[in-house]
């Protein structure tokens, strides 16, 4: 079969996998600030959107790294090729495949791990278990663990914070105008550091950090400022102050929502782009050298079609997902939110291929657990744990299919 | 659908407040009952007293509701023991309002005229407890949105304290009343005592469960 030709078939797999991506999974990032009428799901769309395809392109390659070279050592197919750009379709194949049938059957399957699995799979019957690289398997395995917990963690506390501050006092609103800037400040800052430290060289954003901490923190001073000044426009008005606070915090949601948007793009992006990448790079350059960085085009296919799945599907997801959860107000959206981006977009740096679902989950819990909830249904991290058990074998079991038809057509 | 949707259960919190809402429409029928009966208008009290009955049946619609709603694998900020023993006390504040109408159409009791003020006080302040008591529950959903604890909560507590001074008080009128009837206890047929007996109880019983309303809201709250 034609390299060229795999290549093609790959990058529209993957297009359709980041369609998929972006249909059903940024709607959970922004189904908050439009259940508490934060945003309009036009507008709700719009910034879905576009933090998406940034976070894609900015610091998406981490993770896809660690997908097309982290798991398999791609110099183990130097003299076999074909064999490789077919383990890499099979896998991205697979796993859509997966991910569709478990859709149909309401199985709260994550991209991630069926990507994993796919990938997995298809090591395991070309080059067998020494070829894999166990030890990255395990840091990603206990990445999905570590992360819904760490996530809760951070929610936890600023939940927590935002308790003991402002809706502890007796001055709820004046309480928000002083605390509200440090949160706008800290998500400017972090974003900031993400992308600019050994930022994607494509776009000369590879600072050190020195230089990176100090960028930072000036753009973390600027986010300070906006908030204040946003938290300042807010006029009072003879309402019980609580309910105020909420609606005061609602830029601070849609600030966080927007966020977790971005790390869901640098994060996710790879499930879609990951194994296409390592197809690109053979095709290329003519052999498995691993050395050349992602393309800058294929990041933008991928965070296009995470973008493309928002506008034609999200909004639908969004109104479903936003009229069900009305019960979580702006300051707990936040800190869940900020909890989650904070997480996920740390994650894609060290790349790591987190399921963005799963730790929003465990954030959401973190803030229950600070009382901030008035009911989780905790039945449904049941559901979670086995499909994510399940997802792994299943996928694999795709690919390795899709491995074998392919190899005994093809050569 | 999506797994974050499914992860958000119902707030019991606006449907607690709902049912203080019914629990308020039926004991609020109290008074015009016992006004009724004060002046033996004994048509009217039949009329109220089905009024009461229907609104009982209303709360008891919503207590199951909630009930229902609130099966083991929901996590609440608060513990779920709580949360339903206060749902209990709270409908029975309804249900002391509804044996309390049963036993004036049961048998027609008339009211001495010697009776009449200490009725009347002891009927006040079972009453004011009883609205303390609405007024703690009326603050849930602000207790909720600041997850019980800081300000609100202080003020919740001192909204307990009133209420629990309200009890005290209708206890003392009880008494009063009871004492009283008793002073005159030759000229009442002996029938009559034991139906005083009762209505002085449930009326009693209702301002208990008023403040057992609030002594179960006092555990849901956390700087306590």
């Amino acid at each position: 079969m034609d390299a060229s030709f795999i290549l093609i078939a790959a990058v529209l797999i993957g297009l359709y996998s980041a369609i998929n991506i972006g249909a059903n999974d940024v709607a959970n990032a922004m189904a908050t600030s439009v259940a508490s009428g934060a945003l309009t799901i036009k507008r709700a769309v719009v910034v879905a959107g576009v933090c998406d395809v940034l976070g894609a392109v900015l610091v998406g390659s981490h993770v896809a790294n660690t997908i097309r070279k982290g798991l398999i050592d791609p110099l183990q197919f130097s003299d076999r090729q074909t064999l490789f750009l077919f383990g890499m379709l099979a896998a991205v194949l697979g796993s859509a495949l997966w991910v569709n049938i478990a859709t149909y059957f309401k199985l709260p399957v994550s991209t991630t791990h069926s990507i994993i699995g796919g990938v997995i799979g298809f090591g395991l019957i070309s080059v067998g278990v020494a070829g894999i690289k166990w030890k990255v398997v395990l840091f990603v395995i206990l990445s999905w663990i570590i992360s819904p917990v760490f996530g809760g963690i951070i929610a936890f506390t600023i939940f927590s914070i935002i308790k003991k501050f402002i809706l502890s006092s007796k001055e709820p609103i004046a309480q928000t105008r002083k605390i509200g800037p440090f949160f706008t400040g800290i998500v400017a800052f972090i974003l900031s550091l993400a992308v600019i430290y050994k930022g994607l060289k494509h776009l000369h954003l590879d600072l050190p950090i020195k230089e990176a901490l100090l960028i930072s923190l000036c753009v973390g001073a600027g986010g300070f400022l906006l908030g204040s000044f946003l938290l300042r426009r807010y006029k009072e008005r003879n309402e019980d102050p609580y309910y105020q606070v909420e609606k005061m915090a609602n830029p601070l949601q849609v600030l966080s929502a927007s966020f977790q948007a971005f790390s869901h793009g640098a994060n996710d992006v790879a499930n879609a782009i990951g194994p296409v990448a390592a197809i690109v790079a053979v095709v290329q350059t003519q052999k498995v050298d691993m050395q050349v960085p992602i393309p800058l085009w294929l990041l933008l296919v991928g965070g296009a079609g995470l973008a493309f799945g928002v506008y034609t599907w999200g909004h639908r997801v969004m109104e479903t997902v936003g009229k069900r959860i009305t019960s979580i107000t702006p300051t707990r959206g936040f800190s869940a939110e900020f909890g989650t981006a904070t997480t996920v977009l740390l994650c894609s740096r060290l790349g790591m291929p987190v399921s963005t679902t799963h730790v929003a989950v465990g954030n959401i819990i973190g803030v229950g657990l600070a009382r901030g909830i008035s009911a989780i249904n905790l039945s449904v991290i049941k559901k979670i744990f086995s499909a994510w058990i399940i997802s792994l074998p299943a996928a694999g079991l795709f690919s390795v299919t899709i491995y074998f038809i392919l190899s005994i057509l093809f050569t | 659908m999506s797994i974050i949707s499914k992860l958000f259960g119902k707030s019991p919190f606006e449907p607690l407040y709902q049912h203080m809402l019914k629990v308020k429409a039926c004991v609020d029928l109290v008074r015009p009952l016992m006004d009724a009966f004060l002046k033996g208008n004994e048509e009217k009290v039949k009329e109220v007293a089905k009024k009461i009955f229907k609104a009982e049946h209303d709360a008891d619609i919503v207590k199951k509701d909630i009930r229902s709603s609130l099966p083991k694998s929901i996590f609440l900020p608060v513990a779920r023991g709580d949360i339903l023993r206060f749902l209990k006390e709270q409908d029975h504040i309804a249900d002391s309002a509804e044996d309390l109408a049963a036993l004036l159409i049961l048998r027609k009791t008339t009211v001495p005229e010697e009776l009449k003020k200490e009725l009347k006080d002891f009927v006040d302040k079972v009453l004011e407890t009883y609205e303390a008591a609405m007024t703690v529950s009326s603050e849930i959903k602000l207790l909720a949105e600041t997850s019980f604890g800081g300000e609100e909560a202080h003020k919740v507590m001192e909204l307990i304290e009133q209420l629990k001074l309200k009890e005290w008080e209708a206890d003392k009128a009880q008494m009063t009343a009871a004492k009283k009837m008793f002073s005159i206890e030759k000229k009442l047929e002996p029938v009559s005592v034991m139906m005083w007996m009762r209505i002085f109880g449930e009326l009693g019983t209702l301002a208990n469960h008023a403040e057992n309303a609030g002594d179960q809201m006092r555990l849901m709250l956390h700087n306590s």
